[in-house]
């Protein structure tokens, strides 16, 4: 069995505007092993976002091979990535994407929903969730109604509740303050000892220390640092 | 070679054995492993070394693998969770439904916009439908209604509804009877029979109670009129109705009339009734005539001779017949129907006619109750049309721009999982939802309206029907689904990186495109709206005010059905009541058009078919005010011939035209009327009479009919009044009319006193037209106010999105009336577009309309600029007040809330 | 020892029993389990975990990876809603198979001979 969750080779990502062709991923090859928690740091526009949406199968490479699970998405149409993304990847957003209509009860049970699990068992689950958030007793508030650490917990409590292979966290601390952010990072962590694949997209340097591999991006590619070329 | 234990790296190793299994999950392994290191520090206590105790735990945690790891797959295959394939819709469908009334609930002000739009395009295109229905669905509810027939007769080059007797009035039982009879013994007519209804009021009394009845219903075929029509009875029955003669049926509401609410427990039937001079007696009580049907009637009467020319002759024929057959054949047998008839030149055949098609689809003379009018169907359909398109156009247009900020939950949908056409449902569910909250009010609305309508109309459409229940419900989802088709389209194929990169409307794109399209779509409407209107009004004003060569205000009609005695002592009565100007009589004007007559001129054998005769005192023709050439006669009557016949203006020039005559050489020549007939005592053939002189042409009928050939028969002395023709100089006609009625008492005839200004007669020749132009106003004005709280919700929306922008013009120095000016500008190149699309639509239309006219304004071509003014000028004051309200607001703060 | 067929029977409510003081896991199941039958029933890993995925499928029990302090992680499952509604209608079950027992074998005279009159 492949200890790899994730493979990509040689992968580029090309945007274009007018006439200029300009590559948000440049040759890039990873992998990343199921239950690590990587950290993927970088300037603005260096691709972290595009890596991300790659690896979240919402966006296709325009050349490059990206294997998930031993599967090689990019031989895959939209429907069949979709069908492979749901339940399987969950997203974390810096902005939370919280839907201002529905309670947090109800924001977590969204992506079962569209599982298709039975009432029954989406009770369960949420209600699991928001313990282990300790999110219980806000059940019934709605985004608006909490606060942005809250508002976070809720978003994680969301990706989590399908128990993915793999959660993509966009600076999941972008918007808080440092306590909030020290709050979810350490949930972030509790999941990630608990086996849960991970990949966050950071500035903060303090955020990555949680992570136990850093992947710096430059230019669409990633950056190799001297002293592992030594060790190496 | 001692080596050190290290529990760790023996563990590390043991994992990589047991992961290498191909069924082993790496969850399971450390679950194991979990387990090994839990029994190892308990060995460990026991006191076994560190290799020992690894060893024995290892062994007993050691799984024998292929059954253990299978149901360990089967837990994280459930953890994972395999999408199920069966729809699910119904888990789905109670989130929708709560993120729908909640998003509804948050946006109330545009929400409240399109609810209220849905509300009244949703009512008034219901309205549409239900007077379309009520109008196509005459007399659909009599059994085998596609087998029952009414017979005309083409008569000269004119369609009658009567079917006239033998003799006409004089007919008597027999000759009557033997006209239905001789109907019924053709060959595949199942049933035949007869009647006729007068419309005037007769005074009728029962019960002690002496009361003005209309519609008064009379037959001699009584068992088969029960059997062909089915009214149905409440009390009685058919056959004591015709058991014998003199007995008659009341309607409902007539047994309410006589003998109160509660007539049915007060044992009516076998009471008598006096009408004419004679008594009849109950034999029953039917439910009210619905207003679906062709004919109406208060009270029917079995009687020995109906008291007419002719009558209403309807006939059943059996199935699979064709009915076209069927009236040759009475053609063919007209001598044993009506002889004299059969020998006539003048008549041109039976007509047979469906009872279904007579209220929409019949053109023939004596009508029993204005017939209905396809165009107006057609113009209610479009117009209902326009005001449902604009309501579902206000529907996409603000759901479009208000879902734009909803794209983020759309985004979050489709990572779940959603795909498009879950989107789409979750949408169209939305304004599903919403149309079909807007049902209890539209039911509120309809109930109050419909009463309304139905007096403007004089239509009868039931708010109880349970068909209106199915139309509403009709009507709702297919203007909930194609309001909501456009958005859920549009928002459900959006790719997923799109709907994270922020609001759809401020990001350009095609959604402005279809903005600019759907606002372009209602301009269009708009205008061929209001220009519609403008032109059906332009033309009811000039029916109002067109010169009709006679005075419309000069005179009110009394009826009196008497002979010249009376005639004159009610003149003398009434000459004596001031601001009376003078008394006449002969045929009234402003009527519907009745039978022409034959002529030729004489010492040529030309005969013509097409002119009128109309009898009118010399008073009369004064009163009226037509233009003569022999004044002087009109001005003396005194001193005037007996009578003199004056042709109009279209009859002179057609005979100077054809016979090459000039108009004095046509003075004093001889007319021939009905020169078919011969007197057979004196040998004299037609009614011959000289041209005394002319007159201006007259629109007698309304301005639909073209002028024909006429003649005026001037007189002095009349033999029998049926109308008394009374000529007024005063505005008080309250008290004039009580005058004339106490004159009108004093001559103790057994009559209702019933009265008709020409004006009103005129007035109800245009009862159509005008109904059509107060509805065309009133659906305008609901349409405008449909598109314009579009409008106005929609600019809101937009402004508020251009808040920063606004700010930032304003603090670069730009004044209100500039940016007024910038965000109308936008509006104007779709108001250009949209005459364009408009006007050649709309002016096919009216001319169409207008064609139906013999007499009708020129389509003046400004009218569309007009409507266009009119447009522009509703849309950009909405447009510029919300833009002001936002332009107002301090600009520090407008870039605050942006930020 | 208890025989294959009764180990199979007792385990699912056992270990809702034992879940239902608080969660717990594996191996101090089994030590728990080997306690109370005072070494009467011998649980395996073996059997144990697929006993306890199945009921985990099932919802009758959920689990969670704890941390410890010296590193190393431990699986603890946790009795949920529906388990404990599970319980109860295994709970009944025993006890009316139980007290079928108990009067079978405490030989009373009057249970007995309700019995027999009611099997005429």
């Amino acid at each position: 069995m492949d200890k790899n969750l994730i493979a990509l080779k040689q992968v580029y990502k090309y945007h274009y505007t007018d006439r200029l062709e300009t590559a948000a991923i440049n040759n890039l090859s990873l992998t990343i092993e199921k239950g690590e928690f990587v950290a993927v740091m970088g300037p603005s526009g260096s691709g972290k976002s595009t890596l991300l949406n790659i690896l979240g199968m919402i966006d296709v490479c325009s050349k490059g091979e990206y294997y998930f699970d031993g599967q090689a998405i990019h031989k895959l149409n939209e429907a069949q990535r979709t069908k492979l993304r749901k339940g399987n990847v969950s997203f974390i957003f810096q902005s939370f994407n919280l839907i201002d209509e529905l309670t947090a009860y109800e924001n977590i049970e969204l992506p079962l929903l569209y599982l298709g699990v039975s009432q029954k068992s989406r009770k369960t689950r949420v209600e699991a969730v928001l313990k282990d958030l300790e999110m219980m007793h806000r059940r019934d508030h709605f985004p608006q109604q909490l606060s942005g650490g809250q508002q976070q917990r809720i978003a994680i409590a969301r990706a989590v509740v399908t128990q993915p292979k793999l959660i993509l966290a966009d600076e999941p601390t972008g918007n808080l303050d440092s306590k909030n952010s020290e709050a979810v990072m350490a949930i972030l962590q509790k999941l990630h000892q608990s086996g849960t694949t991970l990949v966050m997209v950071t500035h903060s340097a303090h955020d990555a220390d949680y992570a136990e591999r850093l992947i710096e991006l430059f230019d669409g590619q990633t950056l190799e640092h001297e002293n592992e070329l030594i060790k190496s | 070679m001692n080596m050190s234990f290290n529990i760790d790296n023996a563990v590390e190793e043991w994992r990589k054995e047991l992961l290498a299994q191909e069924v082993m999950e790496p969850g399971y392994a450390d679950e194991i492993i979990a387990s090994l290191y839990d029994r190892y520090d308990d060995y460990l206590l026991q006191g076994l070394d560190q290799k020992a105790a690894f060893e024995k735990a290892k062994k007993a945690v050691s799984p024998c693998l292929k059954s253990t790891c299978q149901e360990y797959q089967k837990v994280t295959s459930q953890k994972t969770i395999i999408p199920s394939q069966k729809s699910k819709l119904f888990i789905l469908l109670p989130n929708y439904l709560k993120t729908s009334l909640r998003h509804l609930s948050r946006k109330k002000f545009y929400n409240a916009i399109n609810y209220l739009s849905l509300v009244i395009g949703l009512l008034f295109t219901l309205l549409a439908i239900l007077y379309i229905d009520y109008e196509t669905s005459f007399d659909a509810f009599h059994q085998d209604n596609d087998q029952k027939y009414r017979l005309g007769r083409e008569f000269r080059s004119q369609k009658y509804s009567v079917y006239s007797f033998d003799g006409y009035y004089s007919a008597p039982r027999e000759t009557q009877l033997k006209q239905i009879n001789g109907l019924q013994n053709i060959q595949g007519v199942e049933l035949a029979c007869h009647f006729y209804t007068f419309g005037l009021p007769e005074l009728v009394t029962a019960n002690a109670k002496e009361l003005a009845v209309e519609n008064l219903l009379e037959t001699n075929t009584p068992t088969r009129f029960f059997e062909f029509f089915n009214w149905k009875f409440i009390q009685g029955n058919a056959n004591e109705f015709s058991r014998q003669l003199n007995t008659v049926v009341l309607t409902e509401s007539e047994a309410k009339r006589f003998f109160g609410d509660n007539w049915a427990q007060d044992d009516i039937i076998g009471e008598t009734l006096r009408y004419n001079d004679n008594d009849f007696v109950i034999t029953g009580v039917i439910e009210n005539i619905p207003g679906t049907s062709h004919y109406d009637f208060n009270m029917a009467m079995n009687v020995k001779k109906i008291n007419y020319w002719g009558s209403r002759s309807y006939i059943k024929i059996a199935e699979n017949e064709n009915p076209q057959d069927i009236a040759q054949q009475i053609d063919d047998n007209m001598d044993k129907i009506n002889t004299p008839l059969s020998q006539s030149e003048l008549f041109k055949g039976s007509i047979i006619q469906n009872i279904r098609d007579i209220h929409l689809n019949s053109n023939m003379l004596y009508e029993l109750k204005p017939p209905g009018d396809k165009t107006y169907l057609y113009i209610f359909g479009v117009i209902s049309g326009i005001i449902l398109l604009l309501t579902i156009s206000n529907y996409t247009n603000l759901s479009i721009a208000m879902n734009a900020s909803r794209t983020r939950e759309i985004g979050m949908r489709k990572l779940f999982g959603a795909k498009k056409p879950q989107i789409v449902k979750q949408f169209l569910a939305e304004s599903l939802l919403l149309s079909l909250l807007s049902i209890p009010l539209v039911y509120l609305g309809l109930r109050l309206l419909i009463p309304e309508f139905n007096t403007f109309m004089n239509v009868d459409l039931q708010t109880s029907d349970g068909k209106i229940w199915l139309y509403m419900f009709g009507i709702a989802l297919i203007i909930g689904l194609l309001s909501g088709l456009y958005p859920a389209l549009y928002l459900g194929k959006k790719k997923i990186i799109r709907l994270f990169q922020g609001n759809l409307v401020k990001s350009g794109g095609s959604g402005v495109t279809t903005r600019k399209a759907i606002i372009t779509f209602q301009f269009a409407l708009l205008i061929g709206l209001c220009s519609l209107t403008l032109y059906v009004n332009q033309q009811l004003d000039y029916i109002q005010t067109a010169d009709i060569g006679f005075d419309r205000d000069a005179l009110v009609y009394v009826n009196l059905g008497e002979d010249a005695d009376v005639y004159n002592t009610f003149k003398n009565e009434v000459l004596k009541i001031p601001g009376v100007t003078g008394v006449g009589t002969g045929s009234p004007l402003g009527r519907s058009p009745f039978n022409q007559t034959t002529y030729k001129l004489g010492q040529t054998d030309e005969v013509f078919d097409d002119a009128y005769d109309v009898y009118l005192t010399y008073e009369s023709v004064k009163m009226l005010g037509i233009e003569t050439s022999i004044p002087d006669i009109i001005e003396n009557p005194d001193n005037a011939p007996k009578s003199i016949v004056i042709i109009n203006e279209t009859l002179k020039q057609k005979l100077m035209k054809q016979f090459n005559l000039t108009a004095n050489e046509l003075l004093g020549r001889r007319i021939i009327e009905e020169p078919e007939y011969t007197d057979e005592e004196t040998g004299e053939v037609g009614f011959p009479f000289e041209i005394g002189g002319f007159f201006r042409d007259i629109n007698m009928f309304s301005l639909r009919e073209r002028i024909t050939p006429m003649f005026i028969t001037a007189y002095k002395e009349p033999e029998n009044v049926r109308w008394a023709a009374i000529g007024f100089d005063t505005d008080n006609t309250e008290q004039l009319m009580t005058q004339i009625k106490a004159a009108y008492k004093k001559l103790n005839l057994d009559k209702a006193f019933y009265t008709s200004y020409l004006s009103q007669n005129i007035e109800e020749l245009y009862k159509k037209e005008r109904r059509l132009g107060s509805i065309c106003i009133l659906f305008s004005v609901v349409a405008f106010f449909v598109a314009v709280i579009g409008l106005i919700a929609l600019t809101t929306y937009l402004t508020t999105l251009k808040q920063k922008e606004i700010g930032i013009r304003k603090i670069l120095g730009a004044n209100y009336l500039q940016l007024i000016k910038r965000f109308n500008k936008e509006y104007v190149w779709l108001l250009i577009i949209a005459i364009i699309i408009a006007a050649p639509l709309t002016y096919y239309g009216v001319s169409q309309w207008l064609n139906s006219f013999a007499y009708r304004i020129d389509l003046n071509l400004l009218i569309f600029l007009w409507a266009a003014l009119i447009t522009i000028f509703i849309s950009a004051t909405a447009v510029s007040l919300i833009t002001l309200k936002v332009v107002r607001a301090v600009p520090v703060k407008t870039l605050q809330e942006q930020q | 020892m208890i025989t294959k067929q009764l180990v199979a029977a007792s385990t699912k409510p056992l270990l809702l029993s034992i879940l239902s003081y608080g969660e717990n896991y594996g191996y101090q199941i089994i030590k728990e389990v080997e306690r109370l039958s005072d070494g009467e029933i011998q649980w395996t890993d073996a059997m144990l975990y697929p006993v306890l995925h199945r009921m985990e499928k099932d919802d009758l029990i959920c689990s969670k990876w704890v941390k410890r302090e010296n590193g190393r992680k431990r699986k603890y499952y946790q009795i949920t809603e529906e388990g404990l509604a599970s319980l109860k209608k295994e709970q009944k079950q025993w006890k009316n198979v139980d007290q079928v027992m108990r009067i079978l074998w405490n030989n009373n005279e009057d249970d007995l001979a309700t019995l027999t009159l009611k099997t005429k």
